[in-house]
């Protein structure tokens, strides 16, 4: 069974973790879109954000991302995933229900579905995310 | 005589969508005269309707008793659009039946709809998923289900147009596809002002290259080393693999090559001399090979010598002694000596060994470095040289001249 990480980040790590990992996702995004040309985003795929826990010091949690990221890893291969993966590890503090992700046999669904993945945790780091961090106080990370 | 002609009967046709084939077989009313007859096929196709003939074609055989023949048809368009429909008709074209000879009835026309086994999706495109090789022609189609649905298609994100083979059936012919990346070309078409987008990914590979400065030689008599520059990859993950299989033809052997460009042969003990060898590259749409013949003891390349010394060095002498791996019971090595200074080959020597080298140095000059380099080939046959080997020395002193 999944035990949690070997430490749960400080307030203050989640920040610096964050940022790692704009800048990874950001690399991989971008590396994907000069891949992979006239592939269109999806409707049909949905993917959660993070979850921000209501007590302070209100810990983020990834724990509802991890899957889709693990579904598409053995596809893509690719260090720079790997490395969001790592990112996304540590911001993981609830004891997840292993969920199994389904990807699209299709191939050209597979990558519409890997597409709307990237583009819709795009939108988690931007917005959604940076309203969250900003409503904290400063100190509670 | 023979009731000619003789109807094609029971033709049946079957569809093999994954390689576009139309699959005939029909047979012949038994032959009741003759044990065997050459015949004559004329087999035509129709698309979308059986009065739209879109091919014609002969087949010639020779016909035994109660056979059953089969035919294929390939399509450039994928069967999944379009109904099609095949007839054919047989004439004798046999000398033992003189002149004139008539052509048969037709058959019936036989329906091939590959519809039947579609879904209910609103939109399809066709070919899923192929894979072809740069530079051929490729046709891909769309069959929209409403009919007053508004179709676009886009490759590789830029729009392309068709031609109209139906109301709710598109074709678009791509010429000369080329190799975009490892995982495949994307294309897809989507209902307008609907969110229904039918996609499709074209495998292209690379064109697979004869290898090229395909060689062969031994250091030992034991193995022989295949190497040769398989030129451009033309792996695709998942789809296509690229293999090679080296084939001796006197010994009736082959293998399978761990690596993509050198390849390891175990000589047998029964020490054959000639080997005929051809390697073949193979991937998911062909194979290239290439042969070389050649003797092994015309392709040895020596291990590069080793334990090279220097003994009694005088100041104007000195021995040069070095060992060589032996290759087989017979083989005499011829190495080359050089003796460098300040980097220049002011000697040269040539020495046949079997397994220890020894020369004598002379007229060197006292107190000045030197450097001694050997090198070995095959004495008998030259291939190859070895590595070279070499040692820096420098030679005595003068020794005081008599007061």
């Amino acid at each position: 069974c999944r035990t949690v990480p070997t430490y749960t980040p400080e307030p203050y790590d989640q920040r610096g973790i964050i940022e790692e990992l704009k800048i990874s996702f950001k690399e991989l995004l971008d590396n994907y879109l000069q891949d992979e040309k006239g592939v269109p985003i999806s409707s049909q795929y949905e993917m959660p954000c993070f979850t921000a826990d209501p007590r302070p010091p209100h810990y983020l949690d990834s724990s509802a991302i991890l899957p889709y990221f693990r579904a598409i890893q053995p596809i893509l291969n690719n260090q720079t995933l790997d490395v969001v993966i790592e990112h996304l590890d540590k911001l993981e503090f609830q004891r997840a229900p292993k969920t199994n992700i389904s990807v699209p046999t299709d191939q050209f669904e597979k990558k519409r579905f890997i597409l709307t993945i990237l583009n819709q945790f795009s939108n988690c780091l931007n917005s959604d995310l940076q309203m969250e961090l900003d409503s904290r106080p400063l100190d509670s990370g | 005589v023979e009731p000619l002609p003789l109807t094609p009967e029971s033709l049946n046709v079957s569809i093999d969508s994954a390689h576009q084939y139309l699959n005939l077989q029909w047979s012949v009313h038994s032959l009741a005269y003759y044990q065997e007859l050459k015949m004559l096929f004329q087999i035509q196709i129709s698309r979308m309707k059986t009065s739209n003939v879109i091919w014609v074609g002969n087949y010639s055989t020779v016909v035994k008793r109660d056979p059953v023949l089969h035919w294929s048809w390939k399509s450039e368009l994928p069967l999944e659009c379009a109904t099609h429909f095949v007839r054919m008709r047989s004439r004798v074209d046999d000398a033992k039946i003189p002149e004139p000879r008539f052509w048969s009835n037709w058959s019936s026309w036989k329906e091939a709809d590959a519809q039947k086994s579609l879904g209910r999706d609103p939109l399809f495109l066709f070919p899923k998923d192929k894979l072809v090789e740069e530079g051929s022609n490729v046709t891909i189609c769309y069959m929209s289900r409403n009919q007053q649905d508004n179709i676009s298609c886009y490759l590789e994100g830029q729009q392309i147009h068709g031609e109209q083979l139906d109301s709710n059936v598109s074709a678009f012919k791509l010429n000369k596809v080329s190799f975009i990346r490892k995982t495949g070309t994307n294309i897809f078409c989507k209902v307008d002002q609907k969110d229904v987008i039918k996609g499709i990914v074209l495998f292209v590979s690379k064109v697979l290259e004869e290898p090229k400065d395909f060689s062969c030689e031994t250091q030992d008599f034991k193995t022989l080393t295949c190497t040769w520059d398989p030129g451009t990859d033309t792996s695709l993950p998942k789809r296509s693999s690229q293999s090679y299989t080296l084939f001796e033809s006197f010994s009736g052997k082959k293998i399978l090559c761990e690596h993509k460009n050198s390849c390891n042969w175990q000589v047998d003990s029964d020490s054959q001399e000639m080997y005929n060898f051809t390697l073949v590259a193979e991937n998911a749409l062909g194979n290239r090979s290439v042969s070389v013949l050649f003797s092994l003891t015309h392709r040895v390349h020596p291990k590069t010598p080793y334990n090279l010394f220097l003994k009694n060095v005088s100041g104007t002498k000195a021995t040069v002694t070095w060992k060589v791996h032996p290759i087989g019971n017979y083989s005499t090595l011829l190495c080359q000596l050089d003796l460098l200074g300040e980097g220049n080959v002011i000697q040269q020597h040539n020495v046949s060994i079997k397994e220890n080298g020894e020369y004598l140095l002379s007229e060197l000059e006292p107190d000045t470095e030197y450097m001694a380099r050997v090198r070995c080939a095959d004495a008998n046959h030259f291939w190859k040289w070895s590595g070279s080997i070499s040692q820096k020395f420098i030679t005595a002193e003068a020794a005081p001249s008599e007061a």
